[in-house]
Formats: C-alpha cells, sequence, structure tokens
C-alpha cells in the first residue's frame, strides 16, 4: 500500500508541478521555522554533554529577603555562610554544589606575555564535576583538600588550552594567570557547548570564601544573602520531596529565629524543565510564563498560518480529482476511504516537505548559528573567545528530533488537506461525473 | 466623463470599473485571498512597524559624532596591587595619559580621548537624569547625561561641533566654564527653554531629593548617545579636576585620521597594543572599532535579537502571503483559461492578459490592505504605532515618526509596497502559466 501511495504520488508530481513545488516548499518553510524553535528548546532541555543529569537536577540562585516592617524586599543570592549552613548540611540530596555568579567575563594572560583573552570562568566547587559529567582528556577535578585549603587550582576546557598553551596535551602543572591570580591547572575537559549555560565555561576554579563573603550585600544586615547560586541531585522523585520539606524546615527555622526580615524562596528548588521557561522568580506556574506562552502562539502560528494557505492548493488540487472520485464512489468507495486516502497521499507529499525543512533547518542551526541562537535569546551574554555555539551531532540527530518532525508533520498534513479533502468528497457522484477537464 | 476618461487614456485592463466586475465575479474564490490578505495586512503592521522604526533610527538619523572614524581601546592593569599613593598622587592617571600620548604618535590616529568610568556614547557611562528649567518645578523632563575629564580632547574626538557660546571644540574640551556650568545639545536647549541660544541659562538637574543648578556654557549639535535612540536631549558635564578621585576604570577612544579603515587599523594594531602600548600597570587590551562597539552594546541588550525576529516573523507572513496568493489565482487557472483564450484570440497579447490579471490582484491587496490598515488603526488609536526605544522623549517631537499621522501614511506607504510587490510576485507565478497556453487549447476547456 505504501508503495501504491507513493506511485501515485510521484505521478502528481510529474504530472503537476507547480502544485508539487508551492506545496512542498510551503510546508519546508514552516517544518524548518518549527524545528528550529524545537531544536533550540530541545537543546536546552534534553540531556546533552556534560548536563546528563538535567532530570534530577535543582537550581537555586535566588533567595528573597521581605522586610517585615515595610514593604522593601531584597533578591539576591545567597551568601558562603547560607551555603555552609544551609544548603552543603542539607540530606535529602545525592549532591550539591554552590558557585558563584560573574557577570563580567575574566581575563587570562598570555604565558609569553603577548596578550590577554577574556574568557568565561566559573567559580564553583569540586561537586560541581560530581553534578555535571565532564571528559577528562587530562588530570582531574577540583579536590576537596586543595578547596579546603584555599589552593589555587583549575580545570581548564581542551579549546582554550590550545589557544593558550598551543597544546591540550601536557598541561597538567602548569600555570595559569587569571585575574592577577596564578592558578595550578590540575586538570584539561573536552569544552562544552555554551548552549549548556549551567555548566559551561572554559576555566573552572574554586571559589575563594572569604573573597565572596566580602562580595555579599547588606552582609551584617542579612548574612545569608551573597552571590551564591546554588545547584542541588536528586536521584528520585521521592528525594526531591523530601528536600522541599528539608528546605521549608530551613526558611521556618530562619524566619522564626529573627523578626526583621522574612526569607522566602518563591517555590525554588526549580527543576531544570522549569528553569528554561523560568523568567522571573515570581513566575510560579508554567501558564505564568511568558516564554511558555509565546512558544505556544510562535508554534501555532508557524504550523497554523502555512496550514491554512496550503489548503487553497489542496482544494485546487481536489478540484482536478473530482472526476476520478466520483467513479470510484459509484464502484462502493466509502468517503471515509476515499478521504484516508486523499490524506496519506498528502502526508507524502508533507513527509516530503518535512524532510526538506528539517535539512534546512540543520543547515540554519549550524551555518547561522550565532545568530539564530541570539535571535531566540532575548539577552544573550558577551560573545567572549571561543563561546560560539557550538552545534553537536546529538542535538541535531536525535531521535526525539525525528519524531518532532513526524509529529508536526501529521499535524501539519491534518490542517492543510482534511478540511478541503472533505468538502470536496462530499459533492453528489453525478455531479462529479459531471465535471469535464 | 470619468468613465470616457477613463476608457479612453487607461487600457481596459486596467479599468478599475472592469477590474472591480472581475474581481466581484468571482467573489466567492477571492473572499479567501481577501481574508488572508487583510491578517497579513494587520500582522505585517505589528511586526514591521517598529521594525521599520528600529531601522530608521539606526541608519536614518545622524549620530552626530564621527563614529566611522573612531576606535575604542580597552584599559587594564598586569596587576591588582599599586605601591601607596599610586591613585592619590596622580601617578595612575599619568600612567593612563602616557598610554593615551603613544596611541596619539601613531601616523593614523588624529586624536585620542581618555573616557573615564566608561563616559562614551554606547557606554555604560552615559547616565539618565531629570532635567527641567531651574524655578519652574513642574515641567521636569529625562535627559542622558555624559561626564567628561578636563583637557582629554572629548568634543575634538567625538568631533562634536559647538554652534554657540562662542567656545571652539577645545574650549569645550578643556572645560573652561567651570564645574557648576553644562554643555547642552540643540535639541535639549529647545526642548527646555523653547530656543537653541541658551547659553547662560540656568537648568535644574534633580539629583534624588535635591535639585542642583547648572549654568549652560555652550550649546553643541545633537549627538546621539545610543545608537538606537532617535533623540538627542543630552547635556554633558566637566568632572572635578581632582586627580586623586579619578577611577582606573577607562578606555581609549581613538579618532583615526580621514582615509584611515577602521577595521585596517584594528586588524593591524591588534596583536601589538598589548606589547608595545602599556605605561607602569597599564597595559591596552584590545581595540575595536566604533561601529563594533556599537553592534556588541545592541547586541547585549537584546535590540538586534528583537529586530531580526521581527524580520524573520515579517518574511515568514509575507512568504505564506505569496503562497496563498499563487495557490487562489492558480486554482482560477481553469476557470479563465477560456476568458483568457478569447481575448488573446481577439488580438490581446500574453502582456495585456497579463496585466489584467495583476490588476485584479492588486486591487484585491489594496481594498486588504486598506481594511486591515483600518483594523490596526482603531488597536492604535489607544496604544499609539511604535516609539522605538526612546527614553528622552518628551512627546513634542515633530519629526514625521513622532507625529501619529504621517508615521501612520509613511509606514502604510512602505508596507503597501512589500505587499503589492510580493501579491505581483505570486500572481505572476500562474498567470505566465496561464498566458502561455495556446488560444486554441484554452478555448477548447470550458466553465
Amino acid at each position: 500500500m505504501i508503495k501504491d501511495y507513493w506511485h501515485r504520488v510521484c505521478r502528481m508530481v510529474r504530472e503537476d508541478k507547480l502544485f508539487s513545488s508551492i506545496y512542498i516548499s510551503g510546508t519546508a518553510l514552516s517544518i524548518a521555522f518549527t524545528m528550529v524553535m524545537a531544536i533550540s528548546y530541545y537543546v536546552k532541555l534534553a540531556p546533552i554533554y556534560p548536563e546528563a543529569n538535567r532530570k534530577h537536577t535543582l537550581y537555586m540562585k535566588h533567595a528573597r529577603f521581605q522586610e517585615q516592617q515595610d514593604e522593601a524586599s531584597y533578591d539576591a543570592g545567597y551568601s558562603v555562610r547560607a551555603v555552609e549552613e544551609w544548603f552543603y548540611t542539607l540530606k535529602n540530596v545525592e549532591m550539591v554544589s554552590a558557585e558563584r555568579s560573574v557577570p563580567q567575563g575574566s581575563y587570562v594572560r598570555l604565558p609569553d606575555g603577548r596578550g590577554e583573552l577574556q574568557v568565561t570562568a566559573k567559580f564553583t566547587d569540586p561537586a560541581f564535576f560530581k553534578i555535571y559529567s565532564f571528559r577528562f582528556i587530562e588530570g582531574s577535578s577540583l579536590s576537596e583538600s586543595d578547596f579546603e585549603a584555599g589552593t589555587l587550582t583549575a580545570v581548564v576546557s581542551d579549546k582554550l588550552a590550545r589557544v593558550v598553551f598551543g597544546s591540550d596535551s601536557c598541561i597538567v602543572g602548569r600555570t595559569l594567570k587569571m585575574g592577577y591570580k596564578n592558578y595550578r591547572i590540575c586538570g584539561v575537559v573536552e569544552e562544552a557547548s555554551s548552549l549548556a549555560e549551567a555548566s559551561y565555561a572554559q576555566v573552572y576554579v574554586a571559589y575563594n570564601r572569604k573573597e565572596t563573603e566580602s562580595m555579599g550585600g547588606r552582609y551584617g544586615v542579612l548574612p545569608y544573602m551573597g552571590r551564591m547560586e546554588v545547584t542541588l541531585l536528586v536521584k528520585s522523585g521521592e528525594q526531591e520531596k523530601a528536600l522541599r520539606k528539608e528546605l521549608a524546615d530551613i526558611v521556618r527555622r530562619y524566619n522564626a529565629s529573627q523578626d526583621a526580615y522574612r526569607l522566602e524562596l518563591c517555590g525554588q528548588p526549580t527543576s531544570h524543565f522549569r528553569s528554561v521557561f523560568q523568567d522571573y522568580m515570581s513566575e510560579t506556574s508554567l501558564l505564568d510564563s511568558e516564554a511558555v506562552r509565546s512558544l505556544l502562539f510562535v508554534l501555532c502560528v508557524l504550523l497554523l498560518v502555512p496550514g491554512v494557505n496550503l489548503c487553497g492548493v489542496i482544494a485546487g488540487r481536489m478540484e482536478s480529482r473530482v472526476a476520478e472520485m466520483g467513479i470510484r464512489k459509484t464502484f462502493g468507495a466509502s468517503r471515509a476511504v476515499l478521504l484516508r486516502e486523499v490524506v496519506n497521499e498528502n502526508l507524502v507529499f508533507t513527509l516530503l516537505g518535512g524532510m526538506f525543512g528539517l535539512v534546512l533547518a540543520w543547515l540554519m542551526l549550524v551555518i547561522f548559528r550565532q545568530w539564530v541562537f541570539d535571535m531566540l535569546n532575548p539577552f544573550p551574554g558577551n560573545k567572549f573567545i571561543g563561546s560560539s555555539p557550538l552545534v553537536s551531532g546529538e542535538m541535531l540527530f536525535s531521535p526525539v528530533v525525528f519524531l518532532l518532525v513526524f509529529f508536526f508533520c501529521i499535524v501539519f498534513n491534518l490542517i492543510s488537506a482534511l478540511v478541503p479533502a472533505w468538502l470536496s468528497l462530499r459533492q453528489p457522484v453525478i455531479k462529479s461525473m459531471n465535471e469535464e477537464r | 466623463m470619468i468613465i470616457k476618461f477613463m476608457s479612453e487614456y487607461i487600457p481596459f485592463q486596467m479599468n478599475p470599473g472592469l477590474i472591480w466586475k472581475g474581481i466581484w465575479a468571482r467573489r466567492y474564490q477571492n473572499i479567501w485571498l481577501l481574508a488572508e490578505l487583510v491578517i497579513v495586512a494587520y500582522c505585517s503592521w505589528s511586526v514591521l512597524d517598529p521594525a521599520i522604526v528600529f531601522f530608521h533610527d539606526k541608519h536614518f538619523v545622524p549620530l552626530g559624532y564621527d563614529a566611522d572614524r573612531l576606535c575604542l581601546v580597552d584599559l587594564g592593569t598586569k596587576d591588582s596591587e599599586f605601591p601607596e599613593n599610586y591613585y592619590a598622587s596622580g601617578q595612575m592617571w599619568g600612567d593612563i595619559v602616557r598610554v593615551a600620548d603613544k596611541f596619539r604618535a601613531l601616523e593614523e590616529v588624529e586624536n585620542v580621548c581618555i573616557a573615564e568610568g566608561r563616559s562614551y556614547f554606547n557606554g555604560e557611562g552615559v547616565a539618565d537624569y531629570n532635567v527641567g528649567v531651574y524655578g519652574d518645578t513642574q515641567d521636569f523632563q529625562n535627559v542622558h547625561g555624559l561626564n567628561f575629564t578636563r583637557g582629554t580632547h572629548f568634543f575634538e574626538t567625538f568631533g562634536i561641533h559647538p554652534v554657540y557660546g562662542g567656545l571652539s571644540q577645545e574650549d569645550l574640551s578643556k572645560g573652561r566654564f567651570g564645574a557648576d556650568a553644562v554643555v547642552v545639545t540643540r535639541s535639549l536647549a529647545v526642548s527646555l527653554f523653547g530656543t537653541e541660544d541658551v547659553v547662560g541659562k540656568i537648568m535644574a538637574v534633580r539629583l534624588g531629593d535635591d535639585t542642583l543648578s547648572a549654568r549652560v556654557a555652550g550649546v553643541v549639535e545633537n549627538v546621539r548617545p545610543f545608537s538606537f535612540e532617535r533623540y538627542s536631549n543630552v547635556f554633558f558635564r566637566v568632572l572635578p579636576d581632582d586627580i586623586s578621585g579619578r577611577t582606573s576604570d577607562a578606555k581609549l577612544v581613538l579618532r583615526l585620521k580621514d582615509g584611515v579603515e577602521p577595521s585596517k587599523f584594528v586588524s593591524d594594531y591588534r596583536p601589538r597594543i598589548y606589547t608595545e602600548f602599556g605605561s607602569g600597570p597599564f597595559v591596552a587590551r584590545s581595540v575595536n572599532s566604533y561601529s563594533f562597539v556599537i553592534d556588541e552594546c545592541e547586541r547585549l541588550m537584546g535590540l538586534s535579537s528583537s529586530y531580526h525576529q521581527l524580520l524573520v516573523a515579517a518574511a515568514f507572513f509575507l512568504f505564506n502571503l505569496c503562497v496563498g496568493v499563487i495557490s487562489t489565482f492558480w486554482l482560477q487557472t481553469r476557470g479563465r483559461a477560456g476568458e483568457i483564450g478569447i481575448m488573446r484570440a481577439f488580438g490581446a497579447t500574453k502582456v495585456r492578459a497579463l496585466l489584467m490579471l495583476v490588476s485584479e490582484a492588486v486591487m484585491l491587496a489594496t481594498i486588504g490592505f486598506v481594511i486591515g490598515s483600518f483594523a490596526y488603526l482603531q488597536f492604535t488609536v489607544d496604544t499609539g504605532l511604535s516609539v522605538g526605544y526612546n527614553f528622552t522623549r518628551t512627546g513634542h517631537e515633530t519629526d514625521w515618526l513622532s507625529v501619529y499621522h504621517t508615521h501612520f501614511l509613511g509606514v502604510a506607504a512602505i508596507l503597501y509596497s512589500i505587499i503589492v510587490v510580493v501579491v505581483c510576485i505570486g500572481v505572476l507565478i500562474p498567470a505566465c502559466h496561464m498566458v502561455n497556453v495556446s488560444p486554441v487549447d484554452s478555448l477548447r476547456n470550458k466553465d
């Protein structure tokens, strides 16, 4: 039967090249745009290197300290004290990692003094490398002993190693000068794509407790407020529930211990899925999120508008097949059978268009990736050396991507073919037979 | 008389009355295309109006300074610790000045300005203020303010020309008017005082709960501190002379000589500046052309992404309109083959037949555009048309984009042209196919 459809479609393409090219190009454009959106969100949501545990990763980036006397509130990260007293002692968690937010890039000095590079750096702790599955080319991650002692060690990406040292091997033990400090390199990792925003950096160093604490705001008035963000890894949904209870207890104890400020976590810890769509801390449900509403609206427009448009093309096609349908009805074919056949034939066209659309989407994502991802990101970050988004094979050729294409093609086919085919098949047999070319 | 005129001087294929009759005769086929045209017109307004405003503001309004001759040098220090009194003694500032002098000595460089505290156009140092006429507590407005350091060739480097006040660029840069005076742009002068020559008048600057007075020492040509803002209500203020209070967070703005390409200058000197242009602990980290600086500023603020989103959305709608037009007119191919055959049999050329079809499509596009625009007009009566990114807008501006009816008509003309072109392309594809069928074959096909 599939072979039959294929032959019929080939015949239709030969007979009416104009119709075929219009339909396939219209479908290809719609599917290409839809897939660009879908792949860009897939990259943010699916497990990709090194964020293989996204499903069980939770984030705590902010805390709100609400003044009890008036309506002033302070939204910020956590201080080192909060990290050590509240988060590092959590029981219902597999791993806890804290990092200091760094809005601007850091400067790395080239060894021969020939210049400086601005790079993306993360000031974190050894648990970071247990949450994210980095592939080490050489050496190992930051060690607990070095972290406790405050020793200046760094893990660098292979690309940065090649730029700075001219090679990514025999780097361990060498010195990297960054931000006026000399770091001993203890490991070299395969660089992640900058699209893996939670883990991407070119240099990973341990945060210095004293230095970080001195950067915190309102220290003394709000000793638990600072610039740290916390990432948590749980092993299951039950552990996550227990974790939330434990954090609620911490909040309750803090609020009971003083009456000047009230701590609110605003629904945190946030799952990875939720964090992709959450623009503001106040958005407690997915439907509140502007990002979700915009995405749904855009997907509807990208599928509906061309789909309805191409209804006209299908209607024209059906006009030329009215006599054929009439003859088949006289031989006993029911309307449902004919409708199914027309829709299935059209599905082949749609799949052809979908394949072209997918290839077009891949080309756009590979060749114009900086432009595409900047366009989809309302606040793109600084472009430091080597931070052009890397779109890897696992992002483009994942089975989920192909399933999504197939799903969108089915939806598109139904939108564009079902109504005109159904309307055309409603005509009485006699009228159909009397239609002349 | 009108009909006689039309029939004498306008080819019958383009006779509006005849075209309308043709459209009305096929109203059931054309109603879908008309609906699509109305929707596309409406959507194009909401998408292209802000895009046109942004494009106009960025490309058609002069910046007011010579950005195409400027480069920006980023300074850094090799160490974080300095000798005692390094700042207070003026050594720090002296090192920065020496770095600037090294660049000034280059044959490609005409002048150098030290932008202290990132106080340069499209930089973080452009601050927002609330100013008014001193003594009048009512009418305060938002403006941008830029500080500059005395004696750092600010006005010469950027190429900002004085208009009133009798002071030259050099005089303005040397700040020979005191720390309690300011230099304003023409537009700010008119906006505050109703006239351009406001030298000697007193401006009020609101700082928190305080209101300070500032004497206007000079008026300069309009400049746009941000490339994406249309209006240029700016004032310039000289920083205090206290060397010990100077910040190490400074950049250098280089004015290149006429004929020197900034991109070539950047590629020639980028590999060398770190090693050859330092002084004391200060080094020149990077150099970029000013157009790069402007583009990066717009990108980091998300403006470029918004603009590109609008353009992609517009292209998407217009492509779908084209496909819709093609499909509708293709549907009509069979029904009108006989009509075209008869016309050709009576001597009409292919061009005349095409003209008839295109004229019908253009009339349909016109009707759809008018309805869609009218619907959008109702929406914008309350919300207004796009104003772009204009912090210093007062509401009294008179340029064509600020006045409602000229804005509407101007953008309508642009949108109408785009839609007509797209519709014509959409019609020509099936129409060419239609008119190329021989009259004998087309007359064999009946409705």
